[in-house]
């Protein structure tokens, strides 16, 4: 049966070419979350604040700031907006489900990765533009200060995913089922005096430096480090929303599949009375395992 | 719209599928179970089985530690929980020798044709839940306790003695090549592969595993414990995740199928009502053990052993310890106390 | 001395039964005597022979008498 061993032998290698392949490529090749062009038909947003804004941005971009899509108001400030004051935000852009959203900010990280989750936890097509206006300059692209005409309002009605973006209630849910990675993204300081009870600490500077990618391998690494694996389901939180929203870009292009990011800043989870370790002695390095596959 | 929750996707699912088809087929014409490589060298001497074994770690080893010092791939390492390891082992150890064959064994086995071995796999799953998630999780949790790393890392023959693993490996290799090239041929009447065929065929489905699996996102190679555990919790425990692994088995199954029926050694064979209840017990005490040590013959014993991990050198010396002593007191002594027998009816 | 020789039926056992079986069997018969065992699985088949082989008695002949079922004629050496 010598025909079988040969086909068994060559979809062998093939496969284990295809996965030598994937695991040693840039990260660019992720398609599904980060663009390096603007597509036909697509809305562009600028995710900056108003002075950023008017000192130049890319032809025809709508302006919605990142602080734009928080609550200062209320007990905790920087939680996230309310579903439906974030759905009348959208709708006032003119967004819907029907076009895709490229989202780009300085360049930095800053902004736009939170925009692009929040977009997407509404139900919409969004996208992240690689490198942002930095690049987008240096590449020779357009910046102009001419204002686009004002959008017209959509009437899609956007549902909002409570299951990628989660509030205390539901963080506390999650790990009281036990299905989900705790995941730290502040300063290791910050995490080393205090933070949730089993959370991994995987700084957001390191997951994403400078707005940039590290390889998939060297992603592969930190992850390894920190004990998470794309088969964990990694509940994400920062010092902000947009904190942990860096984080969930670089892992949802990393490909986790599934990921929670919590709506808030750490005081937030803090102020609703979730359970806290706090850390006296120097740094402990989590030895023990939750959903890493070893059998 | 491109949903950012996807699920695993088929070409993960399929790539599982293609690795395990290879895995099947391979264990199939190499005969290969380490229950009989491991129980051989005792019962009879033989050690045939045994080569096929080491032959697969080496040719692992050489290539894991070549892709990871080239950058190429990031392993992970098996944890040294040295309790759970010790127990889990003999456990395991134990109950293969029981129920005559290993977790990878048993499966292809089912796919021969054994009805044995398909009534040990369910007990193997059995196991698996109540030691993971069962009745039995506490003990779990109790001997897994105790985690010993260095520097916050899993432990490695390598970074215990502070080397780099290539002088770890290279001795290995030397060693068991010497060993390797002295031995001589073996018989077979079978049709099956020689030892050499099987070593180096399930070396490469290991290091092929490992490639197709981690970019999968399960950062693992070869095994049959958490795959089996996926399958066994999507049926009763609620595990919603059919991921690489899962797929392993599937493709292992039918690897062994194909491979049976092509070389017309596929054949529904039923044992005796007392050795269907033996595959059980022996089911039931390996998937105990294996969900405790974190991994089986494979999963530790070619796979962990491929990165050095302390936590499978351990767990590989209880399994053949468990499996020693069980083959020992099931089948040395008693054909021992024959041989009495007849030597003193002779006189 | 030609009586027919004693059969073994081992074809459905696991493994090591099959091996473990004849051992007993062959090594409880005089020097000389003859002993034919029935096997149906191909592990076993391997693991019976080279034993046999490797413990000085001798492989008479191996019939394959059907689809993964062998006829296995061992000497008592």
């Amino acid at each position: 049966m010598v025909g079988i061993e040969v086909l068994l032998a060559a979809l062998l290698l093939g496969f284990g070419g295809l996965g030598l392949w994937q695991l040693n490529r840039p990260l660019s090749a992720e398609g599904n979350l980060i663009v390096s062009d603007v597509p036909e038909g697509s809305v562009l947003l600028d995710a900056r604040g108003p002075l950023a804004y008017r000192s130049g941005h890319l032809p025809g971009a709508l302006r919605l700031w990142s602080r734009d899509l928080l609550a200062f108001e209320g007990e905790v400030p920087g939680m996230l907006a309310s579903p439906e004051a974030l759905a009348e935000t959208l709708a006032a852009l003119g967004l819907d489900t029907a076009r895709p959203v490229v989202v780009y900010d300085a360049g930095t990280g800053e902004d736009a990765p939170m925009v692009t989750l929040v977009l997407r936890a509404m139900g919409l097509d969004a996208y992240l533009l690689r490198g942002g206006l930095e690049l987008w300059r240096s590449n020779g692209g357009d910046v102009t200060t001419e204002l686009p005409p004002v959008p017209r309002p959509s009437s899609a009605t956007l549902t909002f995913d409570s299951r990628l973006l989660v509030d205390a209630e539901g963080t506390r849910r999650h790990l009281a089922e036990n299905a989900v990675a705790p995941l730290d993204t502040r300063a290791a300081p910050l995490y080393l005096s205090d933070h949730l009870d089993g959370a991994v600490n995987l700084a957001a500077s390191q997951l994403l430096p400078a707005g940039t990618f590290p390889r998939w391998s060297e992603l592969d690494q930190l992850l390894e480090r920190a004990r998470l694996t794309r088969d964990t389901h990694p509940i994400i939180y920062g010092d902000s929303v947009a904190q942990a929203a860096q984080a969930w870009l670089a892992l949802a292009a990393y490909g986790v599949p599934h990921i929670h990011v919590y709506a808030g800043p750490y005081q937030g989870l803090v102020a609703a009375g979730l359970p806290i370790t706090q850390v006296v002695a120097q740094a402990a390095t989590s030895t023990r395992t939750s959903s890493v596959c070893w059998q | 719209m491109l949903a950012v929750e996807a699920p695993v996707n088929w070409l993960t699912l399929l790539s599982g599928t293609v690795v395990g088809l290879a895995f099947g087929y391979a264990l199939q014409r190499g005969r290969f179970c380490t229950n009989t490589g491991f129980r051989d060298i005792l019962l009879v001497r033989d050690s045939t089985l045994f080569r096929a074994w080491a032959l697969a770690v080496v040719v692992q080893l050489l290539g894991v530690t070549a892709l990871t010092s080239l950058g190429l791939l990031v392993t992970s390492v098996p944890p040294l929980w040295w309790a759970a390891n010790i127990v889990g082992g003999v456990t395991f150890g134990v109950g293969m020798v029981l129920a005559g064959g290993c977790s990878s064994g048993t499966c292809y086995r089912v796919g021969e044709g054994l009805a044995g071995s398909l009534l040990a796999l369910i007990a193997f799953g059995v196991g698996i839940v109540a030691m993971s998630q069962g009745a039995l999780a506490p003990v779990q949790t109790a001997l897994r306790n105790t985690v010993l790393t260095i520097d916050g890392q899993a432990m490695t023959v390598a970074n215990l003695i502070g080397v780099n693993p290539w002088w770890v490996v290279v001795p290995i290799t030397i060693a068991a090549g010497l060993w390797f090239w002295r031995s001589g041929r073996s018989s077979y009447r079978s049709g099956g592969w020689e030892w050499q065929a099987a070593g180096a065929a399930l070396g490469v489905v290991g290091i092929a595993a490992w490639l197709a699996s981690t970019a999968s996102g399960r950062a693992y190679g070869l095994s049959m414990t958490g795959p089996l555990r996926s399958w066994f919790g999507f049926f009763f425990g609620g595990n919603p995740n059919i991921d690489w692994g899962s797929m392993l088995i599937v493709g292992l199954l039918l690897g062994a199928f194909v491979s049976a029926a092509v070389n017309r050694e596929l054949r529904w064979r039923v044992p005796k009502g007392e050795r269907l209840l033996q595959s059980v017990v022996g089911g039931l005490l390996m998937g105990l053990g294996a969900q405790l040590a974190g991994g089986c013959t494979i999963g530790h014993s070619l796979t962990g052993l491929s990165v050095l991990s302390v936590g499978s050198v351990v767990s590989t010396a209880a399994i053949l310890l468990g499996a020693w002593v069980t083959a020992y007191w099931m089948f040395v002594r008693p054909s021992q106390q024959l041989e009495r027998t007849i030597a003193q009816a002779a006189d | 001395m030609t009586t027919s020789p004693e059969t073994l039926d081992l074809r459905g056992e696991i493994c090591p039964y099959p091996l473990f079986e004849s051992k007993k069997a062959l090594e409880a018969l005089p020097k000389g005597t003859r002993l034919i065992v029935l096997i149906d699985y191909p592990l076993a088949l391997d693991n019976v022979t080279r034993w046999a082989e490797n413990a000085g008695h001798t492989v008479v002949e191996v019939d394959t008498v059907g689809a993964s079922e062998w006829r296995i004629v061992l000497e008592r050496g």
